[in-house]
């Protein structure tokens, strides 16, 4: 399984990206949304996009509308650092399948990839 | 385990217990030091050596941008997410409290309001940042005496 993770905190990055990792997961990292395109547009394939909401250049609202025009099926979990409704509505609007308040945390992300776990297995290959 | 090692392993988780009932760390940073093992000795100082340099930069830019006849507080409110995000990542409890005052502040354009969080949010940074410190010499101590984790 492979997961992306955008999001422009440097922080915020080695952490998930940590998190993912114990998970014996692969993992690559985003800075925004527009990066994250570019690398979905070139053929990287992933079952998981952890999208941050906020970032400069192109946000995750944007970004995951722009995957989802793409044709891009797979998990993608809108990461947002505030429990307000308007901004969960707003993900799951743009294409998002569920949002998380940050921080993440093991819990958290286990949740999420024993639900991907089941989608890639009941979908296979339909990325 | 010898009588230093254990005497620094106590030093050390009271050291931990007191930043978490002064309310300097949340559990996000024990979930920080649960990802911390043999293979990655030093990630949470890792981790928060990123948070501190971050942290200092964005202080930096907010100082800058608050001292702007004109003040744009989006920009200012920018800076201020940029820091609860990653205060948040490493359970900074305090600094993101000031940050989500801040961010009122923003909201409402209230330059006095945002001038004053910026100093309490300068003073609980350079706070939490002196404990830690503490905090990764106390283990540094521990492991040099023979000391391992997890304890």
């Amino acid at each position: 399984m492979t997961v992306l993770v955008v999001d422009d905190d440097k922080t915020t990055q080695i952490i998930h990206k940590m998190l993912v990792t114990r998970e014996n997961l692969d993992v690559h990292v985003a800075e925004n949304g527009m990066q994250a395109i570019e690398w979905a547009a070139s053929g990287h394939t992933y079952d998981l996009i952890l999208m941050d909401m906020e970032m400069p250049v192109m946000n995750g609202l944007e970004a995951t509308k722009a995957l989802r025009e793409m044709g891009i099926t797979c998990t993608i979990v809108g990461v947002t650092s505030r429990e307000e409704e308007v901004d969960v509505e707003a993900f799951i609007k743009a294409g998002a399948n569920k949002c998380l308040v940050k921080p993440l945390n093991i819990k958290k992300l286990k949740l999420v990839l024993e639900e991907v776990a089941s989608n890639v297995a009941s979908t296979s290959g339909a990325k | 385990m010898d009588g230093v090692v254990l005497q620094l392993q106590r030093k050390l988780i009271d050291y931990t217990n007191s930043l978490f009932h002064e309310g300097y760390i949340n559990e996000q940073f024990s979930q920080l030091q649960q990802l911390q093992d043999e293979s990655n000795p030093n990630f949470v100082m890792e981790v928060v050596s990123l948070f501190f340099q971050d942290s200092e930069r964005l202080l930096n830019e907010l100082g800058k941008a608050l001292g702007q006849p004109v003040i744009d507080f989006k920009k200012v409110d920018s800076h201020v997410h940029q820091l609860k995000g990653s205060s948040s990542s490493i359970g900074a409890q305090k600094v993101q409290n000031v940050c989500m005052t801040f961010r009122s502040c923003c909201e409402q354009q209230n330059a006095d309001g945002c001038l004053t969080c910026l100093q309490v949010l300068s003073s609980e940074y350079f706070l939490v940042k002196n404990k830690l410190e503490t905090l990764f010499k106390i283990e540094q101590q521990f492991m040099a005496a023979g000391g391992s984790f997890p304890m």
